[in-house]
This record gives C-alpha cells, structure tokens and sequence, in this order.
C-alpha cells in the first residue's frame, strides 16, 4: 500500500500528541499498560496522571463487557427483624435505568415453608439456572433453580457429610459455575470436622479438625471428594466467570488461619486452582476487603472505618504485582459495607441505616433502592435468563 | 441507523478544501458532523469553501464516507482496510475536525493492534524517544516482568 505523498512526509505528520496518545492507551488492558511503561517516562506514570486516569476510567465504565449481554440484575435481601420477628430472604428482580421497578420472585417451593437465609451460590446463573442452598444446623438444603421456567432440581445428599467419628461437619458452600469441557454444572463445597470427642473441650482446644473439599457434578448426580488442599473461604463473596470460582482466603493450604490474604481461582474444567497474592500495600489490618466483579474484572472494594472505598483491579491472575488502583469512592457518608456491583458501573451499598442503594461510578450519584437489608446479608447477582430445561439435556 | 445521513431538509451543500486542494462537496448536514467545520460555520454564516489545512485529500475523503455510513457494522470493519500510518493519519484528522465517534473508533483499533507488542514496536510507530535511562527502564522491565510474558516478536 502506497505511503501518502511522499515517504518523507509520513514521519513527519505521523506525531500523535500526548493526549491522544493517551485515549488510545486508555483503551488497552492493565497487562500492555504497565509493559509500555518502559516506552517513555511519562507512560511509567500513566495511572498517576489524573488525565489518563479520567480517560481510563470512562473507557473502563462505558466498555460493556460479553459476560453482561441480555443480563438482569437480581437482589437477594434478608430483612433485619425486630426481636420475635423471623429470618427472610426475598429476591427481587432490578429493572428500569435507575432500577426503579423491583420485581420481587417466588422462591421454588422447596424454601416455601423456611426462606430464611438463602444464599445464590457464586452471585450467577448458568443458562439461566441459579444454585441456591440454605444450611440449617442439620439440615442443608442445595438445588438448582430456574426462575424463569420455574423448574428445580433438587441437588441429593453428599456421602462424605458424615464421617465416623466425626460430628456433623461445618459446610461452605464454595461456588456453583460451568464446566464447558464436559458441558456439565458443578457445585464446590468445603467441610470441616471436629473430632466427636472433643465436644466438651474447648474450641480453641480442638486437636483433630479434618476438612475436605467436594464436588457435584450434575451429569453424574453425585458428589466426588476432591484430592485437592487448598484455602477455603473467608467471606460470602463468592463469585463464578468463564468456569472459575473464585474467592478469597486467610487461611494456608491446610486451612491453618490467619496467613495473608489472597485470591483463590479454582478452575471446574481441570479442577485445580491458583492463588494470587494481593499486594502488600492492600494488606493492613484495619482493611476490609470486599471481592466482586466490576465490568467483567475481579476486583477488590477495600475499605476501613472512614468513608473512603478504594477499588482495585486485577491485571493479570496469579500476579500480585498486577492490582491497579483504578477508582477512589470518597466520601460516601453512611455507607456501610459493599454488597455487589451491577452492569454498567454501579456499585450497590448498605447504609448505616439499613438502606440499600446504589451508586453510580460515572455521575457518582447515590440512590436509594428503596428497601432496607440486613448487615452483610443482602446480594447482587448478574443473570441472565433462560427458558432451556436445567443442564440443558 | 444503517442509512446514509442525506435528508431533504439539509440540502445545503458546503465545500471542504483539503490541505493537497482536493475539493470535496458535501452536505450541511454531514459536514456538521465535524465540529470543527460547525464552528467554522457558525462564525462566518454563509462561507461556501472552507479549507481543511490538516488533511490530505485521500483522508478526508475516507472521513467523509466514514461519517455517512458508520454504524456498528460498518465501524467493526471500518479499520481493517488501513495500515496503521493512515490509522494514525486519520485519528490526527478525526482529531482536528472533532468527530468524536471516529477518534473513538480509531482509538480502539489502534489499540488493538498495539496491544501485544514490545516498548521498541510501540516507539516506533508513535515515533517516541526514549527518555528512560537504562537504569531505570531496565528496573521497570524487572518490576513487571509478568507484563513481558507472550508478547509478539516484533
């Protein structure tokens, strides 16, 4: 192809100034950002300039990402009840540009009698089913759901659930995801058992605790026990993308606690996980981490007792060199903890006051959603609907 | 959306002058597009020739048709017919008359094709020198060593 006018005049013409330099840059992943560091100095700076970080930021907001095609927003809320008053998880459906309709569901029958606590495994849907499950002391419940055909599936009881001489194990519910290998939806789940005898010795005291880790599949309809050791779980947030679970943990492989924070990435396909540390200057006692997705990339909302939420993003899994400040939340007076993030920008909060609202990175406005929830028990789910049977075959 | 943008009601026809004299006739309405040339009109009502001194012929005419045909189809393929000194050629012009759906559009091929490339391709394209010092660029190179991993031979 012939050069303009003259091969000489091409490098002469062809100087892209900073600043539009910069809007092509802010379009390229955290990867080929921090490598183009080393083109010129100016560029190692790149997310201390607040200019690029504008740009970076708005291209980051608006850039919608697959994983969100044809999705709604679904809150599951537990109420705070007044002494007496019972446990109940409600699920709504968020619709409207400023989620002003709340559509609330029926629950499947199987939680008609007890909707107390109901959790939405991994905060996603899988062609349109959800996994949900509820533990009640002995009794734990897991099925799948699809909210839009209303079928279920019940999800059968795990052989490995009790285990001479052990008590009733301690279950968490790990991830529920997609396995396109074998075109087949899995549940992780964590146990942990105290050895029988120990139940009059106090809990600091316990010798003998085993744990192990579990995993359904649907097209076998059983439970398998996994030859895996690695960290379980520290918080409720959970989160599945592309037929990984992820979570995060303080505890070690062997689930000793109190090591380091990291991101455990349990890949359903191959079953086996990856760690990725967070960097030291996430680290500090006083942080509260909160793992979710933003825009289709795992993020961490750190936050302490100020008004002030930092959110980091991860360029690159097992790279803890790679989480990028990309946003600072401040001051968001009265805002209690995070409980999720939408589609195109929003993060959802709880109030000191119960409320939950949502706020909108690109106008950094707050809005109440106009119902109240209970302290670190109310979530946001990504779904996308459905009308396939569950498993689709 | 898919239609070209020519309408009975803006049939005024304006005449862009390209830095290599090329003339181009084009309607009130596509040449409100460039805001540039918007502005150029709202100072002086009944200009007829308006000189484009930034752009060569060859570009404004890919601008123009740009601005009549580009939709989410047309956008998708718009950029793979051009290498990247035109790429760069057109953002300078999409740049100058702010059209903000082209820079845009430009912005993200560009980008595109520079992402899994070394420092060295990257300054050579852009035509940048290097102000690291060894020191330093050879420290940044440890740092995010990860960030290295993959790339294309240039």
């Amino acid at each position: 192809m012939e050069k303009s006018m003259g091969a000489t005049n091409a490098k002469v013409i062809n100087h892209i100034p900073e600043d539009l330099a910069f809007s092509i840059l802010s379009k390229l992943p955290l990867k080929s950002l921090k490598r183009f560091g080393c083109v010129r100095r100016s560029w190692a700076l790149l997310f201390e300039n607040l200019h690029f970080l504008n740009m970076y930021r708005n291209y980051f907001i608006s850039n919608n990402h697959s994983y969100y095609d044809g999705t709604s927003i679904l809150l599951n809320q537990t109420n705070n009840p007044l002494s007496g008053e019972a446990f109940h998880s409600t699920l709504y459906l968020l619709s409207g540009e400023r989620f002003e309709n709340m559509v609330k569901l029926d629950w499947p029958p199987p939680f008609h009698e007890d909707d107390s606590f109901i959790e939405i495994l991994s905060k996603t849907s899988v062609n349109g089913t959800l996994c949900l499950a509820q533990k009640n002391g002995m009794d734990l419940k897991c099925l799948f759901w699809n909210p839009t055909t209303d079928e279920f599936k019940i999800i059968p009881s795990s052989p490995f659930l009790y285990q001479s001489p052990y008590m009733e194990p301690t279950v968490d519910f790990n991830g529920f995801g997609y396995d396109h290998v074998r075109d087949d939806y899995k549940v992780l789940r964590w146990l942990c058992f105290f050895n029988i005898t120990d139940v009059e010795v106090p809990f600091e005291d316990y010798l003998d605790v085993d744990s192990m880790w579990e995993i359904y599949s649907l097209r076998s309809n059983s439970w398998t026990k996994l030859d895996i050791e690695m960290p379980a779980s520290a918080s409720n947030e959970k989160l599945h993308v592309d037929g990984v679970c992820h979570w995060w943990s303080i505890h070690d492989d062997i689930n000793c606690y109190d090591s380091p924070p990291r991101l455990v990435s349990f890949d359903l396909c191959n079953e086996v996980f990856l760690t990725t540390h967070l960097s030291s200057d996430m680290i500090d006692p006083l942080n509260i981490l909160h793992l979710t997705l933003l825009n289709g990339f795992i993020a961490f909302i750190i936050y302490d007792q100020t008004t002030t939420f930092h959110i980091r993003i991860l360029g690159e899994l097992g790279v803890k060199e790679s989480w990028t400040k990309v946003f600072i939340l401040e001051p968001l007076p009265s805002i209690e903890h995070p409980i999720g993030a939408g589609r195109k920008g929003e993060i959802f909060f709880r109030k000191d006051d119960d409320e939950l609202v949502w706020f909108d990175l690109s106008t950094q406005m707050i809005e109440e959603l106009g119902v109240k929830g209970r302290e670190h028990c109310c979530h946001i789910v990504i779904y996308k609907d459905s009308l396939l049977p569950i498993g689709g075959f | 959306m898919a239609e070209e943008k020519s309408q009975a009601s803006s049939s005024k026809m304006l005449t862009l002058k390209a830095s290599d004299g090329v003339l181009f006739e084009v309607e009130l309405n596509i040449a409100k597009e460039m805001k540039t040339v918007q502005a150029y009109i709202d100072d002086c009502e009944d200009i007829e020739t308006i000189p484009i001194p930034n752009v060569l012929g060859k570009h404004l005419a890919i601008v123009i048709e740009y601005i009549k045909k580009t939709n989410e189809e047309y956008d998708a393929e718009f950029e793979k017919q051009w290498n990247m000194d035109d790429l760069q050629l057109l953002l300078l012009a999409a740049n100058y008359l702010n059209i903000s759906g082209l820079q845009e559009c430009l912005c993200k091929a560009i980008a595109k094709r520079i992402e899994n490339k070394s420092p060295e391709y990257v300054r050579k394209v852009f035509n940048i020198e290097n102000d690291h010092s060894p020191e330093e660029e050879a420290k940044l190179r440890k740092e995010y060593k990860w960030a290295f991993e993959g790339v294309d031979k240039d």
